[in-house]
């Protein structure tokens, strides 16, 4: 009898964990991407998966006293057929910023012109395949990123990357982005958004 | 001893060690562009098994590395009894077939494929004793360049030849893991059983043929 319970705590523990971190990964993954094919030299097929997004989701504005808004964009650039992060490449990046919906939609009638051009995206010192473009989100509303350059590929060749997103909150996130984009990153909030309770939260009364 | 004699010997000994560094090191640097490594602070897994004693008789199967359901990334070495690729080449190829990939419960997700190997010339019998007896490979888990399965938990020894082949003194496989680059959970192969039982293409980058140098080796 206690070897049977004893069994089920432990199956009940181990089914935990794992469901807990399957949670814990989906949340702290908030990402798109695109996969970029090209032949190799010898005629070979290959293709790099570019993942795209911002650190430390999810994201909320500067504000002072409650929160830095310290979350670059960033990078994932791997081998998609073996998962070898590559660690060699060249490429900036054009930041696009909406501060709402209204906004968003005006630059799909008139066009999305970015705030600033050719940001330089730098590796992430000890984690090869990993990029960053620094910058504090001084502002919530709807971020979006054109990164542009090369990748080399094991020192064989360098491969042209173009990855174009919008956060994924954005009335027609398509507008803006590449077509062949999967997923997506979250839009920025204001700090107070998070809040529990919120200043939205209204109670009766009697409660 | 004099202080002159104290140099030379420093000399000597300091040009030893130069060669050897440079014969091993140099081309170790130039054939490792997809090789991370590991993290700052880590220490690779690493399987060194000694073959000699083994009689591996035809179509004999020798499993030896199994991380599932981890698919990795590392280096691989292989002394094996050798033969010319084709008669007369000075490229040599082992008598035993080193494959790699996934060996899953359901057939259709297994995927074997022959590992592609470098043979190191300097450090083998033909060049050192004018033999076949043992030849030095190395090997890129996985290499994305030049082929193989692109995902590797699995790593066995197959014996395609035909016969039994003896392994004596020296014979070793050592298998250094750096990087888990994620689960076959998440990356399965589809579609099988696909399991490839031809010879490990062989590549060589210090003969003058310069059709089988492979890619991703630029000059010393």
């Amino acid at each position: 009898m206690n070897k049977n319970k004893t069994q089920l705590f432990l199956v009940a523990s181990i089914a935990s964990v794992m469901v807990l971190a399957g949670v814990a990964s989906e949340q702290a993954f908030a990402h798109g991407g695109q996969v970029i094919g090209f032949n190799l030299p010898n005629g070979e097929h290959r293709l790099i998966t570019v993942i795209m997004g911002h650190n430390s989701e999810p994201t909320a504005a500067q504000e002072t006293g409650k929160h830095d808004g310290k979350h670059p964009m960033e990078l994932f650039i791997s081998d998609t057929r073996t998962g070898l992060n590559l660690a060699d490449a060249d490429l900036t990046v054009d930041k696009f910023y909406y501060k709402n919906d209204k906004a968003f939609n005006k630059a799909v009638d008139k066009g999305f012109k970015p705030i600033e051009t050719d940001v330089a995206v730098g590796a992430v010192h000890g984690d090869p395949g990993h990029y960053f473009a620094r910058q504090i989100l001084a502002q919530p509303g709807i971020y979006g990123y054109h990164v542009t350059g090369t990748v080399n590929y094991f020192g064989v060749m360098d491969v042209p990357i173009d990855v174009k997103a919008i956060c994924r909150d954005a009335p027609d996130p398509s507008a803006f982005n590449n077509p062949s984009w999967f997923g997506g990153f979250g839009c920025t909030v204001d700090i107070d958004d998070s809040k529990f309770p919120g200043k939205k939260v209204k109670h009766d009364k009697d409660d | 001893m004099t202080i002159l004699k104290q140099n030379r010997i420093s000399m000597i000994a300091g040009t030893a060690i130069l060669t050897i560094a440079l014969a091993f090191g140099g081309f170790s640097f130039a054939s490792h562009s997809f090789e991370a490594g590991v993290a700052e602070g880590t220490i690779p897994d690493n399987t060194h098994i000694r073959l000699d004693g083994m009689t591996l008789p035809a179509g004999g199967v020798f499993p030896l590395y199994d991380a599932s359901p981890n698919y990795v990334s590392g280096h691989f070495l292989l002394t094996s009894p050798c033969e010319p690729v084709s008669e007369g080449d000075d490229t040599y190829q082992p008598l035993v077939t080193a494959i790699a990939g996934h060996i899953d419960e359901h057939a259709s997700g297994t995927h074997m494929e022959p590992i592609p190997l470098f043979y190191i010339n300097t450090v083998s019998s033909p060049t050192l004793a004018g033999n076949g007896d043992q030849c030095v490979f190395h090997a890129h888990i996985p290499d994305p360049l030049n082929g193989g399965a692109p995902r590797v938990t699995d790593i066995d020894l197959v014996n395609l030849s035909g016969a039994d082949i003896e392994f004596k003194p020296g014979h070793i496989v050592d298998i250094n893991i750096q990087r888990v680059l994620g689960s076959i959970a998440d990356d399965p192969y589809t579609g099988g059983p696909v399991v490839d039982l031809s010879r490990n293409v062989i590549y060589d980058l210090n003969d003058a043929d310069t059709e089988n140098d492979g890619l991703g080796h630029s000059s010393q």
